[in-house]
């Protein structure tokens, strides 16, 4: 507006200045020639000459175009706003303080590095309750500290120090940060970007390690699937993750987890990239192979921070709900530290973690070794004899098992006849141990000590055994909080249950999740708003402090440390023809913990064997480890008013 | 005013150009105002804004120091007000030319034409000073040079009082050898080569002088001169989508910074750019282009003396 005259007043119309804006623009001071150096010289006939050239006046153009003056300056002013760029300033912030600066250094702001909005929707996880997050940064419990931090503070310190040993590999911590970075840089080549979700279904095996290391490193969130997942179970998870990508092993005789993960390609929206982490890729999938050998190994640019998301793991169920658990670096980490001083880890440690990867208690093993720079011994799958071997010939100084795992030692007589003299310390968790369990494996070790451990995927770990206490203590509790965790019992009316007496376990700190990812409901039910997480387990504490699991008040099954939600399996076999209605619920057995029952009222003159059951669940796409073991048939389900299953009145025979 | 006849304005004008030095100038100079009214745009001519104006005194005080060509751009614009120095010895040389002549002087109003908007000075104090002979124009989008005192500020002085013009420079010493050769070798000087938004072209001859000086003002203004921005950030905001976009459009750091200029408005806006001169020996290499050689200069004259 010229002189605050308006467009009416001035003879101005949109047309005009579409119209004359151009010529306007370039008649004016916006571009400037100079030929020579007439002014200098007092050349009057070149200065006369290149008077237009060198940008005339407004009132010049007004004559020459045969507008008013004001017209001019309206249309100039408003031409110089629409066609000046107003974020080209940025550029300042590249020039001066000894930096050159290079037009190929610079990136606009618009086109600079932006999240997907299915990253930040993930960031809305992380929504901690304020006072705590002030609290665990003021104490340190949350810092700095990412695992790609860790990796490269051992890559320099100690580089050739071997990082993991597995029966794909052995990779020194050097080795290890580069294969590390080929892959992230590759991950970064095919369009991945940082905050995208990286699916993972693979074995403990050095690929994983490097898989784990490289998606963190470019700032990827590593979203886990169990090993027996199929697609029925995998789709959901991988819908609701709304993963980039999937690395996954080569195809092999029970399982072709490439053409798998193909077809949910083509279903799941987001995903666009398989990648292939054993064998040859099939057409139109990756090899992981190839993508660390083909990456180049610079460091990464745009690294991830500590507050970023890490990982995403779901606890429990694959139906279009799950219980996607969200960790940040500051979460994940800060359980490693304030736990180390109870395992007293050094680099000279080798660790030989039983739980998979896929589990939030495998990879809190994994980033336990790397924060101590020890070595990572890999099992890849499970048999008696086959963990036995490899402690006799890995000689593991520290060892994570579940229960499982040694009662199945303890029963096929290996536990006895093998030789665990490298062992200093083992800690079993995963599941309630059943103190002569944990009493066996320490007689098995001549030079260690068993201590407990409880923890879910939603906290890491929560209660220890100190491995310098009485044997009871640590073969038939769990011992107390982790150092700075806060746990209570509370009683079904909300009161704090006293010391000796039931309650449901709450904890909190500093590893505790602030939600679930998009899971209002399950967030409800699970978390109080002042960062106490409602675990749903059962639980009594002594005098002395010492902990003890009780019960289960959820519906879990807990199959030797894998949690099986019986929803989804009822929903199938519910609709099975012969079915009226159906529940699953556990039965205790000695060497899983609890196995699964299935409870079916039939319809009229109809029969049903377990077998069929089990055809049925195969053909509708679930995975063999959450079928029932055993079947009863009940003539009449025990009903709520609102019909609801009454679960602890079912009984097996 | 009492009007003085007897005045010398041979002595006068020294009296002038010797108070403006001994205030801080490092240069000054008269310029011929018959020649200003024939160059200057039609509406910037010293009668456009005082038709009695009878001369035009032009000067230069430094600019940077020589440390401050080594800080961020985004600081180095708080430097700038160093011109304010020139304006300040140009208001004293008025004042001295009434008290002492008893003749009617203003200092020339260094800001914009509130009518023609931002980017359109009253005046071009660069004309002034080019026909003063204290400046010549350079290939960095016609930035005055001195080769004695590289790149200054300007400021100047109307007055009723007749003063005997100086004649331009002689030479020009844009563009030195060693930006020839680089133009020989790569087309481009050190200020066109360095130019983050690449506004600055041109031509050298076979002699090695300017042929053509070609300064896309626009590209330039667009980084450096940001009088579209709260406007611009008031419009983004009121279309933004959401709350939370326009509480980042209004109150991120970057836009807060618009507002803290407004209320507080020390320095400018975001800084001036100075890549040009930052790169051109002129501005950085003459012998008194910085206050270290200009002291060095100084005590070794000194020592002469002694």
């Amino acid at each position: 507006m010229t002189r605050g005259l308006k467009r009416s007043q001035v003879g101005m119309s949109e047309e005009m200045i579409q119209t004359y804006g151009d010529t306007i623009f370039d008649l004016s001071h916006n571009l400037q020639i100079r030929r020579g150096d007439p002014v200098r010289e007092l050349n009057w006939e070149e200065i006369e000459k290149q008077k237009e050239a060198a940008g005339i006046s407004d009132v010049e153009i007004a004559r020459k175009l045969g507008l008013t003056h004001d017209q001019v300056t309206y249309i100039r002013t408003i031409m110089e706003r629409r066609r000046f760029n107003r974020h080209n300033y940025h550029r300042l912030y590249d020039l001066g303080g000894g930096k050159r600066f290079r037009t190929e250094r610079f990136v606009p702001h618009p086109e600079r590095f932006t999240f997907r909005p299915e990253a930040i929707a993930l960031r809305k996880a992380l929504d901690f309750d304020p006072r705590s997050a002030s609290k665990y940064l003021k104490l340190g419990h949350w810092n700095g500290d990412t695992v790609s931090s860790w990796l490269d503070k051992w890559a320099d310190k100690t580089p050739d120090a071997i990082a993991v040993r597995g029966p794909d590999g052995i990779l020194t911590y050097a080795e290890q940060r580069d294969s590390a970075r080929r892959l992230a840089n590759s991950l970064l080549d095919i369009g991945i970007q940082k905050g995208d979700v990286v699916a993972i279904q693979l074995p403990n095996l050095a690929a994983f390690t490097t898989a784990y290391f490289g998606v963190l490193m470019m700032g990827g969130v590593l979203s886990t699937m169990h090993m027996p997942y199929r697609a029925g179970e995998m789709k959901p998870l991988l819908e609701h993750a709304c993963a980039r990508a999937v690395i996954c092993a080569g195809a092999a005789e029970n399982y072709d987890a490439p053409a798998t993960m193909l077809g949910l390609r083509d279903e799941v929206t987001t995903l666009e990239h398989v990648i292939v982490a054993s064998g040859d890729a099939p057409d139109n999938a990756l090899s992981l192979r190839s993508l660390i050998e083909d990456g180049t190994s610079h460091a990464i640019e745009n690294a991830s921070v500590a507050s970023d998301p890490a990982i995403l793991c779901f606890t429990s169920g694959t139906s279009s709900a799950p219980k996607a658990v969200v960790h940040s670096y500051q979460t994940m980490l800060a359980n490693n530290r304030i736990a180390a001083p109870i395992y007293g880890l050094t680099a000279d440690d080798v660790v030989l973690g039983g739980p998979p990867f896929t589990h939030a208690f495998g990879l809190c093993v994994l980033n336990f070794t790397l924060m101590a720079g020890a070595t990572s011994l890999l099992m890849p799958a499970f048999s008696p004899p086959g963990l036995i071997d490899l402690i006799e010939n890995g000689k593991p100084t520290v060892v994570f098992v579940a229960p499982a795992h040694v009662a199945a030692c303890m029963k096929s007589g290996h536990l006895d006849s093998g030789d665990l003299s490298s062992i200093r310390i083992a800690t079993i968790s995963g599941s309630a141990c059943p103190p002569d369990v944990a009493y066996a494996l320490e007689k098995a070790m001549p030079n260690g000590a068993v201590g407990q451990m409880w923890g879910m995927t939603e906290c890491f770990m929560g209660l220890h055994t100190p491995f310098d206490g009485p044997a009871d203590i640590r073969c038939e509790t769990l011992g107390g909080t982790t150092p700075t965790f806060e746990a209570r019992m509370v009683l079904e009316n909300g009161d704090i249950a006293p010391d000796g007496e039931e309650g449901e376990l709450e904890i909190r700190g500093c590893s505790v999740i602030a939600g679930y990812f998009n899971n209002a409901d399950a967030n409800r039910t699970a978390f109080t708003g002042d960062g106490w997480f409602k675990t749903g387990d059962l639980a009594c504490r002594d005098a002395n402090g010492s902990v003890q699991i009780t019960g289960r008040a959820k519906d879990l099954i807990n199959r030797g440390g894998i949690k099986i939600n019986p929803v989804d399996i009822e929903a199938v076999i519910d609709r099975h023809a012969a079915v009226l209605m159906s529940a699953i619920a556990p039965i205790p057995d000695d060497v899983l913990g609890e196995r699964a029952c299935v409870y079916v009222e039939l319809q009229p003159d109809n029969s049903l064997t377990l077998e069929e059951i089990c055809s049925w669940l195969e053909e509708n796409d679930i995975a063999k480890m959450k079928w029932p073991e055993k079947l009863e048939i009940v003539a009449r389900m025990p009903l709520t008013p609102t019909r609801k299953i009454i679960k602890g009145a079912l009984k097996p025979t | 005013m009492a009007v003085k006849n007897d005045i010398d304005p041979a002595a006068a004008k020294k009296t002038i150009l010797d108070y403006c030095l001994k205030k801080g100038a490092l240069v000054a100079g008269v310029a011929d105002i018959k020649a200003i009214e024939r160059i200057a745009p039609e509406g910037h001519r010293p009668s456009d804004m005082w038709p009695r104006a009878k001369s035009v005194i032009s000067l230069g005080v430094g600019g940077q120091t020589q440390g401050a060509w080594h800080i961020p751009a985004k600081a180095l614009g708080y430097f700038g007000s160093t011109e304010v120095r020139a304006y300040t010895i140009a208001y004293g040389a008025a004042f001295l030319i009434e008290n002492k002549f008893g003749k009617r002087a203003i200092y020339c109003p260094p800001d914009m034409d509130t009518e023609a908007g931002p980017r359109v000075p009253f005046q071009s104090l660069k004309l002034h000073a080019e026909l003063a002979g204290i400046g010549a124009r350079s290939l960095a989008g016609d930035i005055l040079l001195h080769p004695e005192f590289g790149y200054m500020y300007f400021a100047s002085i109307f007055t009723e009082l007749e003063l005997e013009p100086d004649p331009p420079m002689q030479e020009n010493p844009c563009p030195t050898t060693s930006c020839v050769d680089l133009f020989r070798k790569t087309g481009q000087t050190p200020c066109m080569k360095f130019c983050p938004v690449q506004c600055l072209s041109g031509d050298i001859d076979e002699d090695g002088n300017q042929a053509e000086m070609r300064y896309d003002m626009a590209s330039c203004a667009e980084m450096t001169q940001q009088f579209e921005s709260v406007p611009g950030v008031l419009a983004d905001a009121i279309r933004a989508e959401d709350e939370e976009e326009r509480e980042d459009l209004l109150f991120d750091a970057e836009n807060k910074i618009l507002w803290y200029k407004l209320s507080v408005g020390s320095g400018g806006l975001l800084g001036q750019c100075f890549e040009c001169m930052r790169v051109c020996p002129i501005a950085n290499q003459s012998p008194q282009a910085d206050p270290i050689r200009r002291y060095e200069t100084r005590m070794a004259a000194e020592g002469d003396d002694a």
